[in-house]
């Protein structure tokens, strides 16, 4: 192997141990844990989607079902 | 006998209609000979040479290569015969432009099996027998037209074959430049390579070293050669 | 054929060949950084969901008049205990509140923090928390989104609160939810539970729904029938029907990605054809000419194929490589956008890193495979060819 080639492939490779370093040394578990504690504290899983919560909006072609991407709706009107 | 060949036909098909390029050529050519194939252009000294190389099939007849018919061999074992017995050297040179001199030399032994360290030895020898080591770091594209077919005599040289075939080598070359390489093929025959040149330039009519001339016409060999 | 001439010649052609691959490995790593993107995205948020809704109660019930959901009486709770085998029941008061002047609107949530495992769950959650100080007046815990909005609007210790009654609350930040809860408190405050009450006008006896447990999952479908024949206006929803709402929700954005895909599948043609052309021009000469100089069509096509394995390597690595860096370290932005939404407040998301290997490994076949075959296929057509179009 060419000498640029090598050292392109030890880039790759630096930069694939650099992602790998950052999946594993990330806090995984203190994340998890700390949505856990607010899901448990809330007792609400939905996610923070942001749209705009508007009273009057309905789906239009289909009016008897909820606003696609609205995950509150399960527990509004 | 180096290269035999025997009743040779090659035939084209265009559409419906069937060309003949070749028609029966017998021919024997012995180690160490220097043969000039002459013609004009169509006369099927150029579809000869690609006869003899394997890389064309006959219609019928056959051309051994000390006694191995190439065009029946399996790929294989052609190839192989063609990397180790036979150096070509083309009419447009047909180097890889964007490699230097000495990596376009190389071509030719990457798939011989040799470590690069042998590779890189015979490439050098190559290249001083084709006088163009001085330029052996230059990139193929930017050399003049004597240069890069100096490169092409070292490509062809450079696994050491017993055959040298040349197609139309002085074609784009200025008079000068023929002539020089007209003494690379004197210093070829000398270290006794069997060469067989395909051309239609005077030049090869009157060359200072023993070599013979077939002159072609029409798909035949118009005047026979009797190496008797 | 020796292995270091061949990485030799292969390595040097590639190389040199540069600008001709440049264009196809950009293009390729895009492709593959899109697709790698989006299901990096998703699964990562796949995977928060299915966490946090492990530790959600199995079913909910609301009141509902007309189709619409309306305050429920906390009697209810009693009777639902009173059910063989449910637990954990637990009212719940929640809502959104609007930020009137933008349209803007936070999810105001109530939590009883007399309540011990509530208790627990908030010094997990912030470890600094004085609870005492916390009680000392109206305060409140906030989102990221609604700390960095409100501080925007020139709320910077308190705000205003309406309630239905037309009277002002005034509540004080206390302190703001972790940024790792991003994906679910962004938009949240979180206050007692009286006072979230008297802002979102319910009554002290009143509750917006009511959670409750069923151990035995075998309970469920009965226990629907017990609960819809206890009121006429109790709506019930179970947890499985929660996770097909997210399920179908990642079905339309999968559409979204769908129409995408093929977008990026008709540009991958697009490149295919261009290679499957350019064998038949340039290369169909070099293949002829390296036939040739003695190469057999094995040497040629091993020649193509671990150039193209090379080509097809790189710019996947580098496209998963650009994808992990643009989801998680930099949390997508713009395609964040199309995943969480954008209208309401900013969110700026720490996705969770998540790596599915099993959609990275179907990634590569799906690009790979057509990469691979569009270059081997005429590299072997005209490797089997005779090769004289090198003596032209």
């Amino acid at each position: 192997m060419i000498k640029p080639f090598v050292s392109f492939v030890l880039v790759l490779i630096l930069m694939v141990f650099v992602m790998g370093s950052h999946y594993l040394l990330f806090p995984h578990k203190k994340t998890t844990e700390s949505m856990l504690n607010i899901t448990s504290l809330t007792h609400i899983s939905s996610l923070s989607l942001s749209l705009s919560y508007d009273e009057s909006s309905f789906n239009r072609t289909y009016p008897e079902m909820p606003t696609l991407g609205k995950m509150d709706f399960l527990y509004e009107r | 006998m180096m290269i035999k060949i025997e009743n040779l036909y090659r035939t084209f098909h265009h559409d419906d209609n069937e060309v003949p390029v070749l028609k029966n050529i017998n021919l024997n050519i012995k180690e160490g000979e220097c043969i000039v194939l002459k013609g004009v252009s169509g006369s099927g000294k150029t579809t000869l040479l690609s006869l003899i190389a394997g890389l064309d099939k006959p219609s019928s007849g056959k051309v051994l290569i000390d006694g191995e018919p190439i065009s029946k061999l399996p790929d294989l074992f052609a190839s192989e015969l063609r990397a180790k017995k036979i150096g070509m050297i083309f009419q447009h040179f047909n180097l890889f432009e964007h490699l230097t001199v000495h990596e376009n030399v190389t071509i030719p032994l990457i798939p011989s099996g040799l470590k690069m360290k042998e590779i890189q030895k015979k490439v050098d020898r190559a290249l001083s027998l084709a006088h163009i080591s001085h330029k052996k770091e230059i990139q193929a594209g930017r050399l003049s037209g004597g240069e890069q077919q100096r490169t092409a005599i070292a490509r062809a040289l450079v696994a050491d074959p017993d055959i040298i075939l040349c197609d139309e080598p002085t074609a784009n070359l200025d008079r000068d430049n023929s002539l020089l390489f007209i003494e690379s093929i004197k210093e070829l025959n000398r270290l006794g390579k069997t060469i067989v040149i395909a051309t239609h330039d005077p030049l090869f009519e009157h060359l200072d070293f023993k070599s013979t001339i077939i002159p072609m016409a029409d798909g035949k060999i118009v005047s026979s050669y009797d190496d008797e | 054929m020796n292995a270091n001439a061949f990485w030799h010649f292969l390595t040097l052609q590639l190389v040199k060949e540069r600008s001709k691959h440049l264009s196809v490995i950009l293009i390729s790593m895009m492709i593959v950084f899109l697709l790698s993107s989006v299901l990096f995205i998703s699964s990562s948020i796949r995977y928060s969901l299915e966490e946090t809704l492990k530790v959600q109660p199995d079913f909910v019930v609301s009141r509902t008049l007309g189709g619409t959901a309306i305050p429920t009486p906390m009697a209810w709770g009693d009777e639902l205990l009173e059910i063989y085998g449910v637990s954990q029941v637990t009212p719940r008061v929640y809502g959104r509140y609007f930020f009137e002047p933008k349209g803007k609107s936070f999810l105001l949530v109530g939590v009883d923090f007399m309540e011990e495992q509530s208790h627990k769950n908030l010094q997990a959650l912030i470890e600094t928390t004085d609870i005492k100080a916390f009680f000392e007046g109206k305060q409140m815990f906030v989102g990221q989104g609604v700390k960095e909005y409100l501080n925007a609007h020139f709320y910077k210790g308190s705000y205003n609160f309406l309630t239905p009654k037309g009277q002002f609350e005034n509540v004080k930040f206390f302190k703001t939810l972790p940024s790792q809860t991003n994906l679910i408190s962004n938009d949240m405050i979180i206050l007692p539970l009286d006072l979230a009450r008297k802002i979102l006008g319910y009554d002290e006896e009143e509750v917006t729904d009511i959670l409750f447990n069923v151990p035995n999952t075998d309970e469920w479908d009965m226990m629907t029938d017990k609960l819809s024949a206890l009121h006429y206006d109790l709506h019930v929803v179970n947890k499985k029907e929660v996770q097909r709402s997210y399920a179908n929700l990642y079905n339309y954005k999968g559409g979204v990605f769908l129409i995408l895909f093929l977008i990026l599948l008709a540009t991958f043609s697009l490149i295919l054809y261009q290679r499957y052309s350019m064998v038949y021009s340039s290369e169909r000469r070099h293949i002829g000419l390296l036939r040739a100089l003695g190469w057999s069509i094995n040497a040629v096509l091993r020649y193509k194929f671990t150039e193209t394995i090379v080509v097809v390597s790189v710019s996947y690595i580098l496209g998963v490589l650009l994808a992990y860096f643009y989801v998680f370290v930099l949390g997508a932005p713009i395609l964040r956008e199309i995943f969480l939404g954008g209208k309401n407040l900013h969110n700026i998301v720490g996705f969770l890193p998540v790596l599915d290997f099993s959609v990275l490994s179907s990634i590569f076949l799906i690009y790979a495979l057509p990469f691979i075959a569009s270059v081997l296929i005429p590299v072997w057509k005209v490797s089997v060819t005779d090769p004289k179009e090198a003596m032209l």
